[in-house]
């Protein structure tokens, strides 16, 4: 029965500081019922940071930048956190969440960096960088506008890649044993497609369709102004 | 098509009344007309700004003299509609009691004011000839229809929160959004110059989901 028992505590305990505060730094955590957890973050300026830890436990730093902005950070459910940034200023967050977790982050105006995770993950801003690292995961999104996209992970077989930037670079470094359909356009800035055997089914300046291996998974990649690198991991 | 037919068709245009075929081919028009896009830019200011105040009702007087003044101005100018004829933005907007702002109101000055030039280009009968009608795919012109209706859906919500934003983000959003409409209008054009590439309409598609993910994304958040 310990199991139960500290998941109630933890729900109290989150229940009792669901509101949102003002602080100039926040540091809270929560107990799951288990490792496959959901992590929501919304947030307007500032920085996301989420690195896989251990245990079944989700903890949020948040450290204000400047300005008056109001932190929310509750346990929704036994396996779903939310965190909630909002008013004006900016705010640093750093979450370290079970490795599984599954992760949806929106954010305004910051650098997004994801490490470690194995979940679904899907990350959005309109400026800032995104940096997707050592992820293993089976469905990753990332949308920015004004940013520039890395992803630095695996290709599961089966598995779904998105990143799309308006004017950023969209990079991508996977392993040599890669199996995948591509789909790559750059309106303006180009593609690079590193050194791997890619068949292609079209090629032009602006847009590449190609496969490699038996093309399970796809890898879909899009920027209107900037860059795409495709790159080999050495 | 011609100015003149364009033009009774353009605050129907701007308030995306029109079906998706005629919508292309006044969009077409627009690319190759100067004077018709210079208004078109103007109504669709006059939208904007109209939309973006807040709502007052004029007492039943005012509407009375309101109403005899428009009447009056548009038959002077030949906007009299034919019996059959479907109603154009004049008269469903004569037909209707609705709620208008005091600013909306002058609004409807300025837009006298384009409607005597309108009336002008009209009588005048200009005959720019614009270039002949595209092919675009008939699948296109529906997601393009869909995707304008939910950009537009999004930035009507984002425009009622809008204020309460930090200045700076307003202003980056703002910069933001004018970048990418800049985008599609240049994709547009090279859609419009070769209805068959089917690339440039790939990539405009794609530049309209994203904008449209933007607005949707911007919108969950608390400001």
């Amino acid at each position: 029965m310990k199991l139960p028992l500290r998941i109630c505590i933890s729900l109290i305990s989150a229940a009792a500081f669901s509101g949102p505060v003002t602080a100039q730094s926040f540091n809270q955590s929560f107990r799951l019922a288990s490792p496959a957890a959901e992590l929501e973050v919304n947030s307007t300026r500032g920085e996301i940071k989420v690195i896989a830890g251990e245990g079944n436990v989700v903890k949020v730093k948040a450290k204000e930048k400047d300005g008056n902005p109001k932190i929310k950070a509750e346990q929704v459910s036994p396996g779903r956190v939310q965190v909630e940034v909002s008013g004006k200023g900016k705010v640093k967050l750093e979450i370290i969440v079970p490795p599984s977790s599954s992760l949806h982050l929106n954010c305004y105006d910051c650098n997004i960096t994801v490490r470690g995770i194995t979940g679904a993950v899907r990350a959005v801003n309109a400026e800032g960088e995104i940096q997707l690292t050592n992820v293993r995961s089976p469905r990753v999104e990332a949308h920015s506008t004004s940013g520039s996209i890395a992803f630095h992970g695996e290709v599961l077989p089966s598995g779904s890649y998105t990143l799309k930037s308006f004017s950023g670079r969209v990079s991508v470094e996977l392993p040599a044993n890669l199996d995948c359909h591509l789909s790559a356009a750059s309106f303006r800035g180009g593609i690079g497609l590193g050194d791997f055997d890619w068949r292609f089914k079209k090629q032009t300046d602006k847009l590449v369709e190609a496969t490699i291996g038996e093309g399970r998974a796809a890898l879909n990649l899009w920027t209107q102004e900037g860059t795409i690198q495709v790159m080999r991991k050495q | 098509m011609k100015c003149a037919i364009i033009h009774p068709k353009l605050s129907d245009y701007v308030d995306d009344g029109l079906p998706p075929g005629e919508a292309v081919e006044i969009m077409s028009h627009l690319e190759a007309c100067s004077a018709c896009k210079g208004l078109y830019v103007d109504l669709n200011s006059l939208r904007q700004a109209a939309r973006e105040l807040p709502l007052r009702s004029p007492n039943s007087e005012l509407w009375t003299r309101i109403r005899a003044e428009v009447v009056s101005e548009s038959e002077s100018f030949g906007f009299s509609p034919a019996p059959a004829a479907p109603k154009n933005w004049l008269q469903r907007l004569l037909d209707k009691r609705i709620t208008f702002n005091l600013p909306q109101l002058a609004g409807a000055g300025a837009l006298a004011v384009a409607a005597t030039f309108l009336g002008i280009n009209y009588i005048g009968g200009s005959s720019i000839a614009p270039p002949p009608p595209t092919a675009i795919s008939a699948a296109f012109q529906l997601e393009e229809t869909r995707l304008k209706a939910r950009v537009d859906e999004q930035i009507g919500q984002i425009n009622m929160r809008k204020a309460s934003w930090d200045p700076e983000v307003r202003e980056g959003f703002e910069s933001q959004i004018a970048r990418i409409d800049q985008s599609l209008e240049a994709c547009r054009r090279g859609i419009i110059n070769n209805p068959q590439d089917h690339d440039h309409q790939q990539m405009y598609l794609s530049l309209y989901q994203e904008k449209l993910r933007l607005l949707e994304d911007v919108n969950r958040l608390k400001w």
